[in-house]
């Protein structure tokens, strides 16, 4: 009786298993952003995980239906008894070395997406004199428990790194402000400088496959090119305080950025009794922070 | 020994599911409540009685018609009824879980009964049980009350309470995480109606769209985070229920007030005379002191909403010249309105008015320490202007607010009286422009203008009459400029 519970224990479960990961993609219990990244890159990132799942889907099908034909087997042989094994050193050497290979594979595999996630853009800051001209660049502030965001005056472009830097470094006149909404160009690479006004925090977007954590002190860059318009989730991703969950954001994908940065600026220079004609929409309930 | 085994963890875990159930919230009383039930319970009962008739508890809340607040009201028509259930057609679909809202039905006699249920789909309202209600024909007009309250009262929970309190005290559970910190000041007590960054004139009270702009956009510097994405229809709601418990807890420290005499001394002895004390404002004038109250409080809330309270300038913000921010810098540092005495010659919130011993206005004696104090007798700090941060809004329009009618319930005055517009004009302009081009003054206090420091001429104000180069004629005031070239204050990218 055991002996029978058992087998179908071992044999039910994994087969439990791939039906559930097979139907979840229609259950959308998938990668967020109806399964597709809206940045090139988080594209890649997801291919590297479907190749990993592909890999372990092998390996978990071989092993688990070696299992189960192991234990049908056995358990219907009641003649012979089982045999005590202290290991073999040729069965050792193989499964050492071929999941190894597997590894050394996957590593040298994704080196390229890793390098364009975080390296070579600092390598191109050495070489090349400044950073393309369709960089958006804004600094984000994540503090408890909200994201504060400073973008350059519109239309600013930056022609190297030093001058970002200095910008970086104070506030200048003609600065647009915002909290808890980033605006990024559609299409176009976006720049961003992570700073902490307090805690850790992390710069969460599930949707653009971007998560970068924020720490007191530094000021870190992050960049991608969003290629889908529309609204994104912007989330923290450690845990930074009582108020962790209320940090909640949201980035979105604009056409035409520089005009929405005019009327942000526009809003935030409100003086409260510009002609009717010039003054922006809404300008009178809206203030910005 | 196997169900003990089992009970156990079970029991244990009896907790969880109990947590999950509706907490059961409670309005806290002030704590001069529990002072006044040390001498006269009768009126400490009264007190807590009539709190609890008009505005109820967090879980039934009392939609008091005396309130200027939006409560959510839905009109409709009764189609047919059975019993405590009235099919009804209603002017707009009221939000899903409506429960527990009040509904006034224009019978003969109008009746106030409560909704404990609607159900959508076949347009059903269901009545709590009410003995000897008279029935309900086809045709009675009803009104729906409370349901906006309710949200508000919801979300309150969710995303305020736990900084400000159930009931709006500045004091709830996470509020100890931000008590003594250096650079935040306590969750907002609401109870005494006042909010410090509004746009209304000096005195008013805020208006809807003050708390909204702070709810949405936060207090940057400060605990108080951006709720941006919430709807606009969830913002309304918290807002109302804001200043519903605003209006609460006001309307309790009035009547506190009212009882005051009946308060024991500093060494618990009651009033001599308690007895007739206690009739004549416990009893006889008690109601009317509650209406009092409420109607005043009333009113102060009307009045912020008003367009002609608001404070708007007449003139445009002047171009943001070098000489306009001089002519902001000299009204800075005048004696006349003293900016300079608390934000500092430098602007970095550390003037010389930090180091006195400052009155408290209630009790009309010395605070022991020196620094100054808000109207919750909090130590607070003038803001730096170095910062960058302006809690209330960096438009113009916003710090000319400030200029103009200070911020409430600090010792930020409103200089609406002593300044023409113009200055108050030219001091944003300065203001604004101290984070990106300095405060006109160096690390050794020494005065300079315009952005570029190393152009800074090196003496101070009071040897300006030994001015060498280019000098300015003696009898030209102090803070004119002194250098030679002012050099440009637009950044230099």
């Amino acid at each position: 009786m055991s002996r029978i519970f058992w087998c179908l224990f071992f044999t039910v479960w994994p087969i439990i298993a791939i039906v559930v990961c097979a139907i979840s993609p229609a259950m959308d219990w998938a990668f967020p952003g109806n399964r597709e990244a809206a940045t090139p890159l988080g594209q890649r990132i997801d291919d590297l995980f479907y190749l990993i799942l592909g890999i372990v889907t092998v390996a978990f099908i071989g092993t688990m239906g070696a299992l189960a034909y192991t234990l049908w087997k056995g358990s219907k042989n009641e003649d012979e008894k089982g045999w005590f094994s202290h290991g073999s050193h040729n069965l050792e050497v193989i499964w050492t070395i071929v999941p190894a290979g597997v590894l050394l594979f996957i590593a040298l595999y994704q080196i390229d997406v890793w390098a364009i996630y975080r390296v070579r853009e600092h390598e191109n800051r050495d070489t090349v004199n400044g950073p393309r001209p369709s960089h958006l660049v804004a600094e984000v502030t994540a503090r408890q428990f909200e994201w504060r965001i400073r973008y350059p005056a519109p239309g600013t472009k930056f022609k190297t790194y030093k001058q970002i830097k200095a910008w970086l470094a104070k506030p200048h006149a003609g600065d647009v402000y915002a909290v808890n909404k980033l605006f990024v160009h559609l299409n176009r690479e976006t720049l961003i400088y992570l700073k902490s006004a307090d805690v850790q925090h992390a710069f969460f977007v599930p949707d653009l496959r971007v998560k970068q954590d924020a720490m007191p002190g530094q000021s870190i860059d992050i960049w991608f090119t969003v290629n889908k318009s529309g609204k994104f989730n912007l989330t923290c991703a450690e845990l930074c305080g009582w108020g962790h969950y209320k940090m909640r954001g949201e980035v979105e994908a604009v056409e035409d950025l520089e005009a929405r940065l005019r009327e942000l600026k526009a809003l935030q220079d409100f003086d409260g009794v510009t002609p009717p004609g010039t003054a922006p929409a809404g300008a009178a309930e809206e203030a910005t922070p | 020994m196997t169900t003990r085994r089992l009970i156990i963890p079970l029991l244990a875990s009896l907790p969880l599911v109990v947590g999950c159930a509706d907490f059961q919230a409670e309005f806290v009383n002030d704590e001069r409540v529990a002072t006044l039930a040390t001498t006269s319970p009768d009126a400490a009962t009264n007190l807590k009685n009539s709190l609890d008739a008009h505005f109820g508890t967090p879980n039934a809340l009392v939609a008091w018609g005396a309130l200027p607040i939006e409560f959510g009201e839905i009109g409709g028509t009764v189609l047919s009824a059975t019993g405590n259930s009235l099919r009804v057609s209603l002017e707009s679909e009221p939000p899903a879980g409506l429960s527990n809202v009040a509904v006034v039905l224009e019978t003969k006699t109008p009746q106030n009964r409560t909704v404990t249920s609607y159900d959508a789909t076949t347009r059903t309202l269901t009545l709590a049980e009410q003995e000897a209600a008279p029935d309900v024909g086809p045709g009675t007009s009803l009104r729906l009350i409370g349901h906006k309250l309710q949200a508000g009262r919801r979300l309150y929970m969710q995303h305020c309470m736990h900084c400000h309190g159930v009931t709006g005290d500045g004091n709830g559970p996470t509020a100890r995480y931000i008590r003594n910190h250096r650079f935040n000041p306590l969750p907002r007590d609401y109870r005494r109606g006042l909010f410090k960054f509004t746009s209304t004139k000096i005195g008013f009270y805020a208006s809807r769209d003050d708390l909204r702009r702070t709810i949405k956009q936060g207090l940057a510097g400060t605990y108080m985070p951006s709720f941006l994405l919430l709807e606009s229809g969830q913002l309304d709601a918290i807002v109302e229920f804001v200043r519903f418990l605003a209006m609460r807890g006001e309307v309790e420290r009035r009547l506190l007030d009212h009882l005051q005499p009946l308060m024991p001394a500093d060494d618990g002895t009651p009033p001599g005379d308690l007895a007739a004390l206690q009739k004549e404002l416990a009893v006889d004038t008690f109601n009317e002191a509650f209406t009092d109250a409420a109607s005043l409080v009333a009113e102060n809330w009307v009045n912020a909403e008003d367009p002609e309270h608001l404070v708007i300038p007449n003139t445009p913000r002047p171009p943001d010249t070098e000489k306009s921010r001089i002519r902001g810098r000299s009204l800075f540092v005048d004696t006349k309105i003293n900016c300079a005495k608390c934000h500092g010659e430098g602007g970095r919130g550390n003037g010389a008015f930090l180091k006195d011993i400052q009155k408290n206005l209630e009790t009309q004696q010395n605070y022991p320490t020196p620094g100054l104090r808000d109207a919750w007798h909090k130590m607070i700090q003038p803001r730096n202007l170095t910062s960058g941060i302006y809690r209330g809004g960096r438009r113009p329009l916003d710090v000319f607010r400030r200029v103009t009618a200070g911020i409430k319930a600090t010792p930020m005055a409103g200089f609406v009286t002593n300044l023409a517009e113009a200055d108050r004009w030219h001091i944003v302009n300065y203001v604004l422009s101290i984070p990106i081009d300095g405060a006109f003054i160096d690390e050794h206090g020494h005065q300079y203008h315009g952005g570029d420091r190393s152009h800074a001429h090196h003496d101070h104000d009071h040897d300006h009459d030994h001015d060498k180069s280019t000098k300015k004629p003696a009898d030209k005031p102090a803070d004119k400029p002194k250098t030679t070239q002012p050099k440009s204050a637009k950044d230099k990218k």
